[in-house]
């Protein structure tokens, strides 16, 4: 690793109503790394990547951004929940150029860049459209494509395709690999499906049930682009069973 | 990706050949038609006095008749009721947000303002009307009646927003203000237009209320003097202008929403609304 990490979180511990939530987390991502999280529901995944975002104080531990401690971080990492958070009241183009906006950009300097940021996404002519008016596919599309313009230089990604039947997620997944190799981002994803994880990331980093923290890691030396297909590989099902194996150890699989 | 993956927009013009289309307006008309009827019959069958039960036509003939002393005393409730409505949005809301924003003052204020709505508005219009002038007495009890749903809709709209929106947009550098104005407002105009709407036609019934009890202007005025004068005919009739103020600001709000809110009742932003 050549300079310092992107992200670095130092023992990070938080507790929420009195139950410890973070249990002292350490990761570190190096700039234009994909890394994924896995962990059982409710391990305190989304918090971890809250107070990543700057959303939230830890109780403890720091967070660092390019080496540096990075107190005041809102804004310097963009999140995209699972939810797609895109404003009702709002057209798809308007949501994708959100980012653009706030950022100075005249109207239509935004809307032309979100125009062609959608079109690349697959959603030429439904810039006008409202996101009511969309599939959950098509609008996690549009809420990639805020992302996309929202400029920051790292991506916390919480379970983005959580709530998609498998057909569309596989479809997702490649749209968001082809968007990571093409723009670089520093990305962390948080997801409890293991072959998203192995089908994106470089590492996969394991957190045990509540209090989250990384008890292993997981090296995915498989060559990119990753399809559905390569999930049969025997050395992907091989990558898979230490995820397990690892899960089961850090107690996620009781 | 493409045709396929696209949902049936949600509220699909309906196809309609203008003779199905009156077909299906047909049920808004049965209810008023069957009452006009059966106010028709029993005054054909029993024949009450006209002071007691005029029939329609009776009056329909006073609507026409004294129309100009009706849109005289029509204009003060318009007047009174107007203003009241508007204050009551305007209070209601920005104590909406104050209750939903400040812990204090939603500990402080929220519940004595649920305590206040249990005091019966019979009982406080005959005071206002000692305590304000004609006039300012109507616009108050309007705004007093109209502007607790204001509130309470207010209220919920507000805390209703899904936060994964403020949330979102937060780490793409919007602020605090920013979300506020363009998240959390917006978000909850559906359920504060709920309030506007009942609040429309509570404001009428509060300006009457208080024309009833001290006024000398007003279609509450006109009533209740028409009917000790055994003018009931004459009540009526302000009855019937009274009821279509009330669906009339009823549906000023709802067309007001139908602007505001477009994604509610189309699937794509109008061309004449594109930058």
């Amino acid at each position: 690793m050549s300079g310092p990490p992107a992200i670095a979180a130092r023992d990070l511990r938080l507790d929420l109503d009195g139950l410890p939530v973070l249990g002292g987390v350490d990761l570190e991502l190096a700039p234009g790394e994909l890394v994924a999280l896995v962990g059982p529901s409710g391990c305190g995944k989304s918090t971890l990547l809250s107070v990543l975002a700057g959303l939230r104080e830890p109780d403890a531990g720091e967070v660092l951004l390019d080496g540096r401690p990075a107190p005041r971080r809102l804004g310097r990492l963009t999140l995209m929940p699972q939810s797609d958070a895109l404003l009702p009241w709002r057209t798809v183009a308007e949501n994708a150029a959100v980012g653009s906006r706030l950022r100075g950009a005249s109207r239509a300097a935004a809307r032309a860049e979100a125009g062609r940021t959608l079109a690349r996404l697959g959603l030429a002519g439904f810039e006008d459209h409202y996101p009511h008016a969309l599939s959950g596919g098509m609008r996690q599309r549009a809420a990639l494509a805020r992302t996309l313009l929202g400029g920051a230089a790292a991506w916390l990604l919480d379970e983005p395709f959580g709530a998609l039947d498998a057909l569309t997620r596989a479809d997702l997944q490649g749209v968001l690999a082809a968007a990571w190799a093409e723009r670089g981002p520093t990305c962390l994803l948080v997801t409890h499906d293991l072959d998203e994880a192995l089908l994106l990331a470089d590492r996969v980093l394991v957190s045990g049930p509540r209090p989250a923290r990384v008890t292993a890691e997981v090296a995915v030396d498989l060559p990119r682009p990753r399809t559905l297909a390569d999930t049969a590989r025997p050395q992907f099902a091989a990558l898979r069973g230490r995820l397990l194996g690892a899960l089961e150890l850090a107690g996620a699989l009781a | 990706m493409s045709t396929a993956e696209r949902l049936p927009a949600a509220a699909p013009a309906r196809p309609g050949r203008p003779r199905r289309r009156a077909l299906r307006r047909l049920p808004l008309l049965l209810l008023p038609l069957a009452g006009l009827a059966a106010w028709w019959l029993v005054v054909a069958i029993a024949r009450p006095r006209e002071w007691l039960l005029p029939g329609p036509g009776a009056v329909a003939e006073t609507l026409w008749d004294e129309r100009a002393r009706l849109w005289f005393h029509a204009q003060a409730t318009i007047g009174a009721a107007a203003l009241g409505f508007a204050l009551a949005a305007v209070v209601g809301l920005a104590l909406a947000v104050a209750i939903a924003r400040v812990r204090a003052v939603d500990r402080a204020l929220y519940p004595w303002l649920v305590a206040s709505q249990a005091i019966p508005i019979l009982a406080v219009a005959p005071l206002v009307a000692v305590w304000l002038d004609y006039g300012p007495a109507q616009v108050m009890v309007a705004f007093v009646i109209a502007f607790f749903p204001v509130v309470v809709t207010g209220v919920d709209g507000l805390r209703g927003v899904d936060p994964a929106y403020a949330l979102t947009l937060r780490t793409l550098g919007a602020g605090p203000r920013w979300t506020f104005l363009r998240v959390t407002l917006p978000g909850a105009l559906p359920s504060l237009f709920s309030g506007l709407k009942m609040a429309a036609v509570f404001a009428v019934t509060g300006a009457v209320v208080a024309e009833y009890v001290g006024a000398d202007r007003g279609l509450g005025y006109l009533s209740e003097f028409s009917t000790a004068e055994f003018q009931t005919v004459r009540s009526f009739a302000a009855i019937a202008w009274l009821a279509a103020i009330g669906v009339a600001f009823f549906g000023l709000v709802a067309l007001a929403e139908r602007l505001a809110l477009p994604q509610r009742h189309r699937s794509v932003r109008p061309p004449w609304r594109r930058p």
